[in-house]
């Protein structure tokens, strides 16, 4: 008798907490202090407790009848409370005044994002210029004139009345690289956000303009073994988990040893799928050690430095990562698009 | 470039292909790019042999035949509409599901004319064998019901598509890749035998070559091969074009592209009778000169253009293209084979100038074989002897002026250490790179030598280009990882880190606005940018006219954006929009580019609810955002100057210090007929270094009062033609250090005051540091103020 007593000491204690209004409130009477309920049942079973632990079970069986008929009065009132607050004048429930909210544009939160990652081990953002002349954009990175890996990369000349070289829009963020080297010496740990450009078909795939991100780590000492730790650490705070990674080799005039470098194809888990082209993987970036002809370029000695240099496009990584199905949407900006991210 | 993994694969002596896909990854590993992979086992999906059991008159149908086809297990009935299809007959059943390779439709179960067909017997055109449609293609006789088709012809080529990195001409050619993929098997590729029996007759006795330019064409062969027959190639060798993606012509040209694919060495073939004084010269072009290529198109050819000319007149432009006048045609009876080796620079230089870029052009700009030309010139005679019935003369004309020196590049073991950070013994780096015919010469002090192939001269020349190598084939994957590096930066250059920081601070402020950001295209159009004061920059070579210069200023973009927004929204759209962006200009000597930012209101007021009135954005908005900006930038001493340009937008020049740092435009649809928006749009631009250089830096504590302050409201009758900013200036002047804050809380017109006058009601708060001023003290400032608006401007209290 007594542990039964004791255990619904124990269950009123609990099931209190769950009395949140009028109706959870009339279940707990019925089930405990109506005339069938629990109490009452127990003070009928008193009647046959012997004389010897009457005294006991009495005074429980009190101390839980008033527990129970505490715990109701005083939930009672608490729902009374809050009803009467409920049937007040106002009407609560109209919307409230909501103004427009701000918002970042996608590609600008990438490139923070990304910079952000940089800064956090000691690389500087510098801004490059989008306008640049032909010797800064190839001949200082190892791409002379009349060299068929000038192909790669189709550009946009100025007209340039008046100028003593020949101008255009930059096509790919790495000749800010070369500046940033001609004005100082080694310990050198940058990153160059900026928009690029290169005189492509547009359409749903690409642009003429597109924004890249490009690093340049230059000291005594730096091996292809930091360049792809540096990355491994970019991809895991980028997207914020362990995908695995690989290097594939690769060529681009003003790194070598070149690579791409691949993610897991984190849609499907690397078991391919339309987006990887059944391979698996998703190319993110391209790397490299600086090729020594840069080095020469910039005044420094490639027998006492090394460094390593990488460049990423931002928007196709975002397409992928947001299901974005077409880049243009990028610069359309309808507010519809921008107020998603 | 396409290449067939059986091509490659006899190019491999040993090489046994266990799994395809380990092929694949192999492949990729060692940095060859692959784009494609394309089965052609696949191709051939649910198509198999089939045996014609019987046939019949279709009922409705003259031309038609009901067939029952055996397909080993299964009888279709299939209606055939061929003539020759006949019972007993072996042949090739596309079944229900298969895609017909040539025209890529899909079988479907179906009635012909009310007869059940259940697949298709295919023509060789369907299976895109041939273009023959004549009737069905009928099989040996032994073929078996039920095989599939891909083994019944062999199929089981994959045709793998690489992309070709600018640095490896010599991966265009199948023995290029084959040599790749045997250094992954450990193996060697070789190239095949060219047995030829020559007659007696010379080669050099029947055509005499001269080289005039010797800094463009470095060595030149000829060979000549007599009573050639030209007529269509042998299937084999129409097959292995079609793999690599080229469509045959005849067997003397399908010869030279043959060989031009397995060993990257472009040759060309001309029709040796028409070569004028049996002679070849090459030489530079005068400029002007015309000339007629075999594509039938007239080429103005300049003083650089290197051409191969007979006796009288060119006949070829040298390494990129044959002329038509030469070219091989059913009539050719001699062939002048020509194998040669032009320099890079050049033949890339005369490509582009004459927009002209084709399969030898590629191969010739980025280097080829020279020493293999003797060996491609016996590859081809050989072939047109065995295809064409050709005589081939003896030997070759061979004229190689400067023989090439072997380049021999060393490789220090620790400079790979330093470059990778890896250690590989010396013995593996040597092991490694003959793997890919780079072989050890010698080593000298801590230095190995090795001698790079011809076929790999423009690519290998540094030692970094071996460091390259080895890293390649050690595998990128068997590098470890470090993250070990110090984080000391040089502090001596300035980052601009706190500019980098004021742009971004400016983004947040404007999201916290609740602006919505925009990025929008910064090349335009000349003609929709122009009247702004300032030349943009021109693009030389647009990709359309709408984008052929950048932008002068972040106005336009905004518009547009403006303007797309409306017409995908309605007008009733509430739009707060900002960019931070580049403007460029052209200034005479030089491109400049500047930082601004730009923020912009049209439509409905976004401060809208069920129980506040709506209201569209109007000026006064823009200028509030503009002030409150500025105030949080903490820059002081700025003022607006009014424009009103006549038939033009109206703005504000936006004074920082009395120097322009941007502008404010009101523009509407009445004034701007170009504006493509109904709603007005208020816009405004400033240049971020400008604010960056004005913000006051260093604030300091200004006193609180500790005494109340009092506030008073005036209303005044402001007569037509007396601004507000008049009136501010006066009460301001005259309520001296005392009057802490001007409210305008109201604003009216009404004709009981006079035509065009307002009423304005202020709301004046005074204060001193050091006490609580008495009413006395108050109503004497209050005094002042009425009484300088009225002396100054006329100006009095409105009675009510």
């Amino acid at each position: 008798m007594l542990e039964n007593i004791e255990k619904l000491n124990k269950e009123i204690t609990v099931v209190s907490a769950l009395i949140k209004d009028k109706d959870s409130l009339e279940d707990f009477r019925i089930k405990y202090l109506s005339r069938k309920g629990l109490l009452n049942d127990l003070f009928e079973d008193f009647k046959n407790v012997d004389k010897t632990h009457k005294g006991a079970v009495g005074k429980a069986l009190n101390e839980l009848k008033i527990l129970a008929q505490k715990t109701y009065d005083e939930k009672q009132a608490e729902i009374e409370k809050l009803t009467v607050s409920e049937s007040s004048k106002e009407d609560y429930t109209l919307p409230g005044r909501k103004f427009n909210l701000g918002t970042k544009h996608l590609i600008t939160q990438a490139l923070e994002d990304i910079s952000g990652i940089f800064q956090r081990i000691g690389f500087k953002v510098v801004d490059g210029q989008e306008i640049e002349d032909e010797y800064h954009n190839f001949d200082a990175l190892n791409t002379p004139d009349y060299h068929p890996s000038r192909d790669m990369q189709d550009t946009f000349y100025l007209k340039n009345e008046g100028k003593d070289k020949r101008y255009l829009l930059r096509t790919h963020t790495s000749p800010a690289q070369v500046h940033i080297m001609k004005t100082q010496k080694p310990p050198v740990r940058v990153i160059i956000p900026g928009k690029c450009y290169r005189n492509e078909a547009i359409s749903a795939r690409s642009l003429s303009m597109f924004h890249q991100v490009e690093g340049l780590y230059v000291d005594k000492n730096v091996t292809f073994r930091e360049l792809k730790g540096t990355l491994d650490f970019f991809v895991k705070e980028f997207f914020g988990k362990d995908l695995k990674t690989r290097l594939r080799p690769s060529f681009f005039p003003f790194t070598e040893p070149s690579a791409e470098m691949d993610v897991e194809c984190y849609l499907c888990n690397s078991k391919g799928c339309r987006i990887c082209k059944y391979t698996g993987w998703l190319e993110i970036l391209g790397c490299g050690m600086v090729d020594p002809n840069v080095f020469k370029h910039v005044g420094y000695d490639p027998e006492e430095y090394s460094g390593f240099a990488f460049g990423m496009g931002i928007e196709r990584t975002l397409m992928i990562r947001h299901s974005v199905p077409d880049i243009r949407m990028f610069y359309e900006n309808d507010i519809r698009f921008l107020k998603q991210f | 470039m396409r290449i067939s993994t059986n091509w490659i694969k006899s190019l491999i002596p040993g090489l046994e292909i266990e799994s395809y896909d380990d092929l694949f990854k192999r492949m990729v590993d060692i940095g060859l790019d692959i784009e494609s992979i394309e089965s052609e086992k696949e191709k051939y999906n649910k198509i198999v042999v089939g045996e014609v059991l019987e046939t019949q008159k279709h009922p409705n149908a003259d031309k038609l035949t009901l067939c029952k086809v055996n397909v080993g297990g299964s009888v279709l009935s299939i209606v055939c509409g061929a003539p020759n299809v006949e019972a007993g007959q072996k042949v090739c059943v596309a079944r229900i599901g298969a895609l017909i390779p040539n025209g890529g439709f899909e079988i479907k179960k179906s009635k012909i004319r009310g007869e059940l067909s259940e697949g298709m017997i295919c023509a060789e055109d369907e299976l895109g064998l041939s273009d023959n449609h004549s009737g069905i293609m009928v099989l040996n006789a032994d073929a078996v019901p039920g095989m599939e088709f891909a083994d019944y012809t062999g199929a089981n080529d994959y045709f793998v598509e690489i992309g070709v990195t600018p640095n490896r001409g010599d991966l265009f050619s199948q023995i290029g890749m084959a040599r790749e993929i045997a250094g992954a098997y450990s193996l060697k590729a070789v190239l095949p035998a060219a047995p030829i029996k020559e007659s007696d007759d010379q080669s050099k006795d029947f055509i005499k070559i001269e080289i005039e330019s010797k800094e463009y064409c470095k060595r030149f062969t000829g060979r000549v091969v007599k009573n050639v027959t030209v007529k269509e190639s042998p299937e084999w060798l129409q097959k292995a074009l079609k793999a690599v993606g080229l469509r045959p012509i005849n067997n003397i040209v399908d010869i030279t592209n043959f060989v031009m694919m397995e060993t990257g060495q472009p040759l060309h073939a001309f029709d040796y009778d028409k070569i004028s004084g049996k002679k070849i010269i090459i030489r530079t072009a005068k400029e002007g000169d015309k000339f007629v290529t075999l594509d039938s198109k007239e080429r103005v050819l300049n003083d650089k253009s290197l051409m191969v000319c007979d006796g009288e007149k060119p006949s070829a432009i040298a390494g990129i293209m044959g002329g038509e006048f030469s070219e091989i045609s059913t009539d050719t009876k001699n062939v002048l084979i020509e194998v040669a080796y032009f320099d890079p620079v050049a033949i890339r230089k005369n490509s582009k100038k004459l927009g002209l870029q084709t399969d030898a052009s590629q191969r010739f700009e980025r280097g080829v074989d020279i020493d293999n030309l003797p060996y491609v010139s016996d590859r081809a005679a050989s072939l047109m002897q065995a295809i064409a019935s050709g005589e081939v003369l003896k030997g070759i004309a061979d004229v190689y002026p400067e023989k090439f020196v072997p380049l021999e590049v060393p490789v220090r073991e620790s400079r790979v250490d330093k470059i990778l950070g890896v250690r590989i013994s010396e013995d593996e780096i040597k092991r490694m790179l003959e793997g890919i015919e780079i072989k050890f010469v010698k080593k000298e002090e801590d230095r190995l030598y090795f001698s790079i192939p011809e076929f790999r001269r423009e690519d290998l020349q540094r030692e970094i280009d071996l460091i390259e190598e080895t890293a390649r084939l050690y595998g990128y994957s068997n590098i470890k990882s470090d993250f070990n590096f110090n984080l000391d930066v040089s502090s001596h250059i300035d980052y601009e880190d706190k500019y980098q920081k004021f742009l971004i601070s400016i983004r947040e402020y404007f999201i916290g606005r609740g602006f919505n950001e925009i990025i929008s295209y910064t090349q335009q159009d000349d003609k929709k940018i122009s009247g702004f004061g300032t030349d943009p920059v021109i693009i030389e070579n647009p990709n359309s006219v709408l984008m052929n210069s950048m932008r002068v200023n972040l106005l336009y973009g905004m518009l547009t954006t403006m303007v797309n927004n409306v017409n995908a929204l309605g007008k009733d759209v509430s739009l707060r929009l900002f960019e931070l962006g580049k403007t460029f200009s052209d200034t005479e000597q030089k491109f400049t580019e500047e930082h601004h930012v730009c923020f912009a209101l049209s439509g409905l007021d976004d401060k809208k609810s069920y129980d506040l009135k709506e209201k569209s954005y109007d000026v006064y908005d823009i200028k509030g955002e503009l002030e409150i900006f500025l105030s949080k930038l903490n820059i002081e001493n700025h003022e607006l100057i009014y424009y009103n340009e006549e038939g033009g937008r109206d703005y504000f020049e936006i004074m920082i210090k009395n120097s322009s740092a941007g502008k404010l435009f009101i523009l509407n649809k009445k004034d701007n007929p170009d504006l493509e928006t109904e709603n007005d749009v208020f816009v405004a631009e400033l240049d971020t270094y400008k604010l960056f250089k004005n913000i006051k830096a260093g604030r300091k504590y200004k006193e609180i009062s500790r005494y109340p302050s009092a506030k008073r409201d005036i209303a005044l009758l402001v007569k037509s033609g007396i601004k507000y900013s008049d009136v501010e200036k006066v009460i301001k002047e005259s309520g001296g250090s005392g009057l802490k804050k001007i409210d305008l809380f109201d604003v009216f017109n009404d004709k009981k005051l006079g035509e065009d006058n307002r009423s304005m009601t202020f709301s004046l708060e005074m204060s001193a540091d050091d006490k609580t001023m008495t009413d006395e003290e108050v109503n004497k400032v209050i005094d002042k103020i009425i009484k300088n608006l009225e002396n100054k401007l006329g100006v009095s209290l409105r009675a009510n």
